[in-house]
């Protein structure tokens, strides 16, 4: 389950501001494993962003699937609540989190905003629950941190 | 030249006092105490039988019907806005121009259709007409009859030219629109309301419905009438069915939901906490659907909040520029055991499409079915539900800018 965290890059994560409609992007993401956070960073003006800000609690998926067995499918959904840090990424990650990983984001990013000036925001996701599976079996884990 | 162009008929309605005067409603009992009215002075006159009066009833309202019809189905036809360019544009100004012609074709096929009737009625007629009025007819009786005639014709007329250009402008619609390239797209709100068009068409069935009666004794007229409601049903239904079938969306989103295999849905409970997990699922063009056990969580959230986020992604790790991904936003729907009878064909189309996207799935499902938990077990309606998303915005993202689709 750790793996899955740490080695997925492309998270899919959903969020319900207004009127508590469900809203799914896919997200850079970074876990930290020490801290047991999830973090990724969007565009202040992003409707993921604005969502937030209304409703906190989010959810948050990282898989792999098979297209020929389902039963190798894995994946792991956290949900928990989101918050907006500030000082930005490197600052938020624990001291032994690569640099390299920080650098990867900003090139990322540059693209995700291609064209359209906007606000970085850093956002961090205290995890809550954590749901795995591995073909057809679950497993679930509370945490309250 | 921007001369407005209308049915024969129109002109009359407009110019003739008092139904220009009159709205809808008023419109249709004003024709209806006219027509039954002079039916009902004639008949008394001239001493008709009083069955008559029944059968008078039933064709005097089926022709205000039709008459209101008319008044209501052109104007929305005219009215109808589909923004489309170049041969898409030309065609349906071509559609129109047809279908309104200032050479009145639908006149032209009215009187084909009174010479035919009338014809039939005094010279080849099964006894229909002794039926009706006894064995002498007065000529004023016989001109009552032929002007009747002349409006059920020319009603009939409008209808079938009507349904036939329809299914002619679908069936080309649709090619047209087959042709399109990467991002052009037609607006869901322009086809949907063709197809509303067209199936107002098909009322005109229903209005025909009270003539039977009157005509049941005489085998071709019923035949013949049968014949003309079954022409406009299915062709007014064909055309329905072709629109839907029309792929509206960009061949771009298209080409994304077809050859992706998996999705990611999110959901949202009671206590606002969201929820997304992968899923497989299947599009008919229309909605998207997808499986779930009825024990998942995804489940319980949609019965608690029939709102979700389905999204279908295409990354490429050398380029980030390649990422593509289209968000569809609506209302989901559990197909339960009345809905699988009341939409037969979109639950067999779906099962179908599940069963023909995922092979492999279904087969190693069906192989290790015993060693599965309950909830993995695909005994459909028990353990596994199919359901129905129903989109109403879709969000489209390629090289990072989105574009937002409206349904």
């Amino acid at each position: 389950m750790i793996q899955m965290l740490t080695q997925k890059r492309i998270g899919y994560l959903c969020t319900a501001g207004y009127k508590n409609r469900p809203h799914v992007t896919p997200i850079f993401c970074i876990y930290d494993q020490k801290m047991h956070k999830m973090y990724f960073q969007a565009n202040i003006n992003s409707k993921k962003i604005r969502d937030i800000q209304k409703n906190p609690k989010v959810s948050l998926t990282v898989d792999t699937r098979d297209i020929i067995n389902p039963f190798n499918n894995e994946g792991v959904m956290v949900q928990g609540t989101a918050e907006i840090v500030e000082g930005g990424l490197r600052k938020a990650l624990s001291e032994d989190m690569g640099i390299a990983l920080d650098v990867f984001m900003e090139k990322f990013y540059a693209i995700a905003i291609k064209g359209r000036p906007a606000e970085k925001v850093t956002v961090r996701i205290n995890i809550k629950k954590t749901v795995y599976w591995r073909g057809p079996k679950f497993t679930s884990v509370s945490c309250d941190v | 030249m921007t001369r407005e162009m209308k049915w024969a008929y129109e002109i009359i309605a407009e110019t003739l006092p008092p139904f220009k005067w009159l709205p809808p409603v008023q419109n249709f009992l004003a024709q209806l105490m006219l027509m039954y009215g002079s039916a009902i002075l004639l008949f008394y006159y001239f001493h008709v039988p009083e069955h008559m009066l029944l059968y008078a009833f039933a064709g005097t309202f089926a022709v205000a019907a039709w008459s209101i019809f008319l008044l209501q189905l052109a104007p929305s036809i005219r009215g109808v806005n589909i923004p489309l360019e170049g041969h898409e544009k030309e065609f349906l100004a071509k559609y129109r121009m047809l279908l309104f012609h200032p050479r009145r074709y639908e006149l032209y096929l009215g009187i084909v259709f009174f010479f035919i009737i009338t014809g039939y009625l005094l010279l080849g007629s099964g006894g229909l007409m002794q039926l009706w009025f006894g064995p002498t007819l007065h000529p004023v009786l016989l001109f009552f009859v032929l002007v009747f005639t002349f409006d059920v014709s020319y009603r009939v007329a409008v209808a079938v030219w009507v349904s036939a250009l329809a299914i002619w402008r679908s069936l080309w619609l649709k090619r047209y629109i087959e042709r399109r390239e990467s991002m052009e797209y037609i607006p869901h709100t322009g086809l949907r309301n063709l197809r509303r068009l067209d199936l107002y068409s098909a009322s005109f069935v229903l209005v025909s419905i009270p003539i039977f009666p009157t005509i049941w004794s005489d085998k071709v007229f019923t035949a013949g009438l049968l014949f003309v409601d079954l022409f406009v049903l299915l062709s007014s239904i064909g055309s329905v069915f072709l629109l839907r079938r029309a792929p509206w969306l960009p061949p771009d989103i298209y080409d994304l939901v077809y050859n992706s295999k998996f999705a990611h849905v999110g959901t949202s409970d009671e206590s606002m906490t969201p929820h997304v997990v992968p899923t497989s699922y299947v599009f008919d063009g229309m909605d998207l659907f997808f499986m779930s056990s009825v024990v998942s969580k995804k489940l319980k959230n949609i019965k608690a909040n029939d709102r979700v986020a389905f999204i279908i992604d295409s990354r490429d790790s050398e380029n980030l520029l390649n990422n593509k991904a289209v968000l569809f936003t609506g209302r989901a729907k559990v197909l339960g055991l009345f809905d699988v009878l009341s939409h037969p064909l979109k639950v067999y189309t779906a099962r179908k499409l599940f069963m023909g996207k995922y092979p492999e799935y279904v087969r190693k499902y069906a192989a290790e079915k015993k060693n599965l938990p309950k909830a993995w077990q695909l005994t459909p309606m028990i353990s596994r539900v199919l359901v129905d998303v129903q989109p109403e915005k879709i969000v489209y993202w390629r090289k990072a800018e989105p574009m937002i689709l409206p349904m």
